[in-house]
């Protein structure tokens, strides 16, 4: 009796071992269940740049924390977003001169030749 | 007696052995699982790393690494924990790599695995987030995509050096092609994807590589040297 005690004993502590990595999966399989995401809207890529996370990676690689890859990877957003506004107000001033321009013309033009209602009215 | 002493000694041996499991990875594999509910992705992180590294590292490693990964954004390290993973397959880590894939933004990819998924029975929570995936998925793909898109997948592929991650953008930039009016650039990604496979030593290079080396074409010699070196 007192054997069998024992053999129960040692496939006990056998079978501890197994639930111990059983409670590992079982707690992860909850945890994960639980932090599922929803599905943020489609942006298709339509320009041929190298992935946003190429650079988190090879940061990382490089043994920089994560953060500092987050961070500069928001610096070239940012940059990229600074170049894209400096651009459309490149735009705009250039549009604004063209403007003024076509103005100018108009008035020279004006000058030039009055136009008949006026003339009459004078 | 002898059989009470014999006894003694396998239980010291196995009490020896849960403990030192206990004390190592066992032990850290379970700070990482409570470390990641808790919501402590990086502190989860450290301790998947250590089992990661240790010789009795659970063959399902990648059902704790991949979701940390995604859950810390290192959606790339995330994928190729998942991808080359060869633990049986298992909804919550499948749903946690369609997930990745949406991400990246490789959503054909993402939908075949959710569609997948959904064909194999999940819970209703889990049904119903991937039926929203899917659904989010068809919207962005209501009409035949520009086949800009296809050449954004191409060069992201083309400029990753992990074959792994290279084969997913060009697996994507295939099924966006195939949604195509017409064909665009199909020769090009067939012949990319097939070489990032052949890196691989993935056998699903050979029917990609298999037409292009008898066709002797210009890549007739370097697809006939790689399908020399597939695992039959």
């Amino acid at each position: 009796m007192r054997r069998f005690m024992w053999i129960f004993a040692v496939v006990g502590l056998l079978g501890a071992r197994a639930a111990h990595a059983d409670d590992a999966h079982a707690l992860m399989a909850e945890a994960l269940a639980a932090q599922i995401d929803h599905p943020t809207p489609v942006h298709l890529p339509v320009t041929a740049k190298a992935p946003q996370h190429a650079a988190a990676q090879s940061a990382v690689k490089r043994g920089i924390a994560p953060q500092a890859a987050a961070a500069t990877a928001r610096a070239d957003q940012a940059r990229a977003q600074g170049q894209a506004q400096a651009a459309a107000h490149q735009a705009a001033a250039a549009a604004a001169a063209a403007a003024g321009q076509a103005q100018a013309q108009a008035a020279k033009e004006r000058a030039a030749h009055p136009h008949p209602t006026h003339q009459t009215t004078r | 007696m002898r059989a009470l002493c014999v006894a003694i000694a396998l239980l010291g041996l196995c009490a020896s052995a849960y403990g030192q499991g206990e004390s190592s990875t066992s032990r850290h594999l379970l700070a990482g699982v409570h470390a990641f509910k808790d919501g402590h992705y990086e502190d989860a992180l450290v301790e998947l790393r250590i089992v990661a590294r240790a010789p009795d590292a659970p063959e399902d490693l990648a059902f704790y690494l991949g979701p940390t990964l995604y859950k810390l954004g290192r959606y790339h390290e995330a994928l190729v924990v998942f991808l080359a993973s060869h633990a049986a397959p298992d909804a919550l880590t499948d749903f946690y790599l369609a997930q990745t894939y949406y991400r990246l933004g490789l959503y054909r990819s993402a939908r075949g695995v959710f569609a997948d998924l959904r064909t194999r029975g999940l819970g209703p929570a889990l049904d119903d987030a991937a039926a929203r995936y899917i659904a989010e998925v068809d919207r962005g793909y209501a009409s035949a995509p520009e086949p800009v898109v296809v050449d954004a997948y191409l060069a992201q592929g083309l400029a990753l050096a992990d074959p792994r991650l290279q084969a997913a953008y060009l697996e994507e930039a295939r099924q966006v092609e195939q949604l195509l009016p017409q064909r665009h650039r199909t020769d090009e990604i067939v012949w990319s994807l097939g070489r990032a496979y052949a890196a691989l030593g993935d056998v699903r290079a050979r029917p990609l590589l298999e037409p292009i080396a008898a066709a002797g074409g210009p890549h007739a010699a370097e697809a006939t040297a790689l399908l020399a070196k597939l695992p039959p």
